[in-house]
C-alpha cells in the first residue's frame, strides 16, 4: 500500500495527467449516477461531478491505487455531498428563523433550490423513488444507493464511508425502513410484489 | 416476541447476504413461523429490488468536455447554477483579486484612501453565502457582484 502511495506520489504530473484522464473518461458515467440519485436533479448532480473530479485532480497523488478508483471518487463525492447537505440545511435553519418574505430575504438562494429540486425530480419517471431518497437521512441514503444502485458489498461501502461494517449494515437496513414508510405513506402503489 | 426486534433488525443485511451461515438460517427459520417478520422480509426485499432496477439517467452529452475542462485548468469556468453562480476556489480568489484592483482604481480616481473599503468588509457585505474555500467547496455570489462601475 505504501509502494503504490510513493510510486503514484513520484509520478510527474505530465505523467498523471493521461492516467486520471482515463480513469475520469471509463468513470464518469457511472460516477454521474450516483451524483444524480445522490442530489435528485441535474443540476445539482452536475455540479457534484465537477467538484469531485477537480478535489479528485487535486489530490491524485494520494491516490492509493490498491483501491478501486470508484470507490475512492465515491470517498470524496460523499464527503462533499455530505458537507453540502449540512450547510444547506443550516442555511434553511436561518431561513425559517430569521428570513423576511417581505423584504426579501438574504439567504432566499437555499430555500430556491429546495423548490427548484422538487420541480426537477416531479418531471422524472422515477419521481416516487427519487423524492423518497431525498426524503431520508443523508448518510442512509448514500449506504443505500452504495448498496443497491452500485451493488457494493458492506466491506466496500465502510471503505468508501470510512466507517465500519456494522454501521453500514445499521444504515442500509434504516434506510431502506425510511424509503418503505416514506413510499407506503405517500406512493401505496409504488411497491409492487417482486416476483422472483 | 422480543426475538422479532432483533430478527427485524437483521433483515437488510439477511436479504443482502452479509451474514454468517448460522444467523442466515436462524432468519430462515423465525421467517417461515412469523407473519410479521415475513411481511417485513417483503417489503424491505421489494425496496432494494426496485432501487436495483432503476434506469440509469443519461449524462448531457457535453458534460465530459466540461468536467476535463474544469479539472484541467487553473481558472476554471463557473458553472451556471440557479439564481447564483457556482464559483469554485480559484474562482473565488480571482474575485477577490478583481475586487483589490477595483479597489485600487477608486483609490485612483479618489486620488487619496479615503474611499477605499477594506476587503473583508466588501466581502462580508457583497457575498451572501461564502462556502468553505479550504474543502474547495461550492461558494455562492449574486449574480451582479461583478457588475463594473460606470
Ligand atoms: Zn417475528
Amino acid at each position: 500500500m505504501i509502494v503504490s502511495w510513493i510510486k503514484s506520489f513520484s509520478k510527474p504530473a505530465e505523467e498523471r495527467k493521461p492516467l486520471f484522464e482515463k480513469l475520469m473518461s471509463d468513470s464518469y458515467r457511472q460516477a454521474y449516477q450516483m451524483a444524480y440519485r445522490f442530489t435528485s436533479n441535474r443540476v445539482d448532480a452536475e455540479d457534484l461531478l465537477q467538484e469531485t473530479y477537480v478535489r479528485a485532480y487535486r489530490f491524485f497523488h494520494r491516490y492509493d491505487e490498491t483501491m478501486p478508483f470508484t470507490s475512492w471518487l465515491y470517498r470524496i463525492m460523499t464527503n462533499i455531498h455530505i458537507d453540502s447537505v449540512r450547510k444547506n440545511s443550516r442555511l434553511r435553519t436561518v431561513s425559517i428563523d430569521q428570513g423576511n418574505p417581505e423584504t426579501g430575504s438574504t439567504w432566499e438562494i437555499a430555500d430556491d433550490s429546495n423548490q427548484a429540486d422538487h420541480n426537477m425530480v416531479s418531471n422524472s419517471l422515477d419521481e416516487p423513488f427519487q423524492l423518497a431518497l431525498k426524503a431520508m437521512t443523508p448518510e442512509f441514503r448514500m449506504a443505500v444507493i452504495l448498496a443497491d444502485i452500485d451493488g457494493m458489498s458492506y466491506e466496500e461501502i465502510a471503505d468508501v464511508m470510512d466507517t465500519s461494517v456494522g454501521t453500514v449494515r445499521s444504515r442500509i437496513h434504516r434506510g431502506r425502513k425510511q424509503m418503505k414508510e416514506y413510499l407506503q405513506a405517500s406512493f401505496p402503489d409504488s411497491l409492487p410484489e417482486v416476483t422472483n | 416476541m422480543s426475538n422479532c426486534h432483533r430478527i427485524k433488525s437483521l433483515l437488510s443485511a439477511y436479504i443482502d447476504r452479509e451474514m454468517t451461515g448460522e444467523e442466515a438460517y436462524q432468519i430462515r427459520e423465525h421467517i417461515s413461523q412469523c407473519a410479521s417478520c415475513e411481511l417485513e422480509f417483503e417489503e424491505l426485499r421489494r425496496v432494494k429490488h426496485l432501487l436495483s432496477t432503476l434506469p440509469a439517467v443519461e449524462p448531457s452529452e457535453h458534460l465530459l468536455d466540461q468536467v476535463k475542462a474544469n479539472v484541467f485548468t487553473d481558472e476554471p469556468k463557473p458553472a451556471i447554477s440557479r439564481k447564483g453562480i457556482v464559483v469554485t476556489t480559484s474562482m473565488a480568489a480571482a474575485m477577490l483579486f478583481l475586487t483589490f484592483a477595483l479597489m485600487q482604481w477608486i483609490q485612483v480616481k479618489q486620488g487619496g484612501t479615503n474611499g477605499l473599503v477594506p476587503a473583508d468588509e466588501m466581502v462580508a457585505t457583497d457575498v451572501r453565502t461564502v462556502g468553505d474555500r479550504a474543502s474547495g467547496a461550492p461558494v455562492y455570489m449574486p449574480v451582479n457582484l461583478a457588475s463594473a462601475p460606470e
